[in-house]
């Protein structure tokens, strides 16, 4: 609601509302930014420059769905356009597609009360499999709460490639995670 | 509820929005409608416990924000961007143009709670967590901030123009008799005028916009005008200057704080996100400097707690607060390790 506002005050130039949109936003987008490349200072540059490029287009910006997404797609463009301008320096070459890396991991808890040594081992292995892109799915989806749509978007994929990315990787977890006993009744009633 | 989720399988579920928030966040307002919604379909229960499991048993590690970079970046920024904030704003920004803007997007999330009593008298309600705003018979509009109501005699106005106020509220008066804000601790006395009282907490704070206001407490009357303050310190007024061009902070969803206890800091959130929070009484009387928004729980949390070196576990909708190496909560979800 108050996204919305803040919004609509950042286009008719009101400055407080680009500051609390930048606070706000700000751990989240140097956090994302941070998967890309382990440079801080090329991250926060982008942080920088697309807070300083928000407010010059301030008069030119339309109406957005949602803040977050709107931002998350304008970092993730920024640092993949700035990795690739840097590679192309430092190797002349036609930069390959920037990599997303971050560490996926089950939760202690969980993972002491649901599952054996085995399964757990089985499960950091899967998870170590995931690719970049499944990864990335699945941190947008579950840190920060994007829907499938702007997921889409921010990765420059459609609609059903980001669910068959994320839908393959929760039904792996699902059936690494899901104990016997989770089986639902009728299994059991069908030795009778 | 939607009924497409008869169809889902627990990994489908996992994959919603709503269902994540709700088994993320705890958020209440998701709780209730799931609660009921499986109490109508127990048979679900079994894909919902299996798509909480694989919700929960995701970690993501994730390098804590740290507030120094996040400022100084700011600083580059603010630099960058040249104009203050004060100039920036465009000069003929009428009061009713950020009101209207407040109410538009109030008015999406509003369950205002208004009802007529058998005996005449109008409540409106604004409960935790959420804004109202509400036109008076004459024509006059009320914001009501969370937690916050007012009552009136209907059939009285615009005759007699009186309403009682718990809590906080903005009002924008239109010309005609006098306007009388009744509050447990005094009252308000307008023609035409906007204002903002401030009542929570026991405090008595009233801020003229526009106009010209009448504030009395028993014998002691004082009268404001734009860009004035009263606040009652128990004994007299004391009145102060303050910025009338910018609306109230709390209408724009932003709280700000100078010196002020965290009893009332804490307060204010509780009523703004509708939780609840726990702090020793040792920690109350000390006092914050600083500003949170209303539209994320967890910053606010760390921007309140951060400088004072506290720390805060939320479990749903409760929120622990602790001086930071104090014993820990066991068991308190959402905060990282």
């Amino acid at each position: 609601m108050s996204e919305a506002l803040l919004w609509s005050q950042l286009r008719e130039g009101r400055k407080t509302a680009l500051e609390a949109l930048y606070r706000a936003h700000a751990p989240v987008l140097l956090q994302y930014g941070g998967k890309f490349s382990a440079d801080r200072q090329l991250v926060e540059d982008c942080v920088q420059d697309l807070f300083v490029d928000l407010w010059q287009r301030r008069a030119q910006l339309s109406e957005v769905s949602s803040v977050q997404s709107y931002l998350l797609v304008a970092m993730r463009r920024r640092v993949v356009r700035q990795l690739g301008r840097r590679q192309k320096r430092e190797t002349a070459e036609e930069p390959e597609e920037q990599q997303f890396d971050c560490e996926i991991a089950i939760d202690e808890q969980i993972a002491a009360r649901e599952l054996s040594k085995e399964q757990h081992l089985k499960l950091k292995e899967a998870l170590q499999q995931l690719s970049p892109r499944q990864k990335e799915a699945i941190y947008l989806k579950y840190q920060l709460g994007m829907d499938y749509e702007d997921i889409g978007q921010a990765m420059d994929i459609s609609y059903q490639s980001v669910r068959n990315l994320a839908h393959s990787a929760l039904s792996r977890l699902r059936e690494l995670l899901i104990r016997g006993w989770w089986l639902p009744p009728w299994i059991f009633f069908g030795f009778f | 509820m939607n009924d497409k989720y008869l169809t889902y399988n627990a990994v489908e579920l996992a994959q919603d929005a709503a269902f994540i928030r709700w088994a993320k966040a705890g958020e209440a307002r998701y709780a209730a409608q799931w609660e009921a919604w499986l109490a109508r379909h127990p048979e679900k229960w079994q894909a919902v416990e299996e798509a909480r499991l694989l919700v929960h048993a995701l970690v993501i590690k994730e390098e804590p924000a740290n507030p120094e970079r996040i400022a100084r970046i700011w600083g580059k920024i603010d630099a960058a961007t040249g104009e203050s904030a004060a100039q920036a704003s465009p000069p003929g920004l009428k009061a009713w143009r950020w009101l209207g803007y407040a109410a538009a997007a109030a008015l999406a999330l509003l369950l205002a709670f208004f009802f007529l009593r058998p005996d005449g008298t109008a409540v409106l309600e604004a409960p935790y967590g959420q804004m109202a705003e509400h036109r008076l018979p004459d024509g006059s509009r009320v914001q009501l901030n969370a937690g916050s109501s007012i009552r009136y005699q209907e059939n009285a106005w615009p005759g007699t123009r009186k309403l009682r106020l718990e809590g906080e509220a903005f009002f924008e008066v239109e010309k005609g008799k006098p306007f009388i804000v009744e509050t447990p601790q005094g009252s308000v006395e307008v023609l035409g005028t906007s204002f903002n009282v401030n009542t929570f907490e026991g405090r008595f704070d009233v801020r003229c916009y526009t106009g010209r206001v009448q504030v009395t407490v028993d014998e002691n009357q004082e009268i404001l005008t734009a860009g004035q303050q009263a606040l009652w310190a128990g004994n007299g007024w004391q009145r102060n200057n303050f910025e009338a061009s910018a609306p109230p902070a709390w209408q724009s969803g932003r709280f700000e704080y100078h010196g002020t206890p965290l009893r009332e800091v804490f307060a204010e959130m509780e009523r703004q996100f509708d939780i609840r929070i726990d702090a020793p009484d040792s920690i109350l009387s000390r006092t914050y400097t600083g500003a949170y928004e209303r539209n994320a729980l967890d910053s606010a949390l760390y921007r309140v707690c951060w400088p004072m070196n506290l720390e805060a576990s939320r479990q749903g909708d409760v929120v622990v607060v602790r001086a930071a190496g104090a014993s820990p909560q066991p068991g308190s979800p959402g905060e990282g390790e």
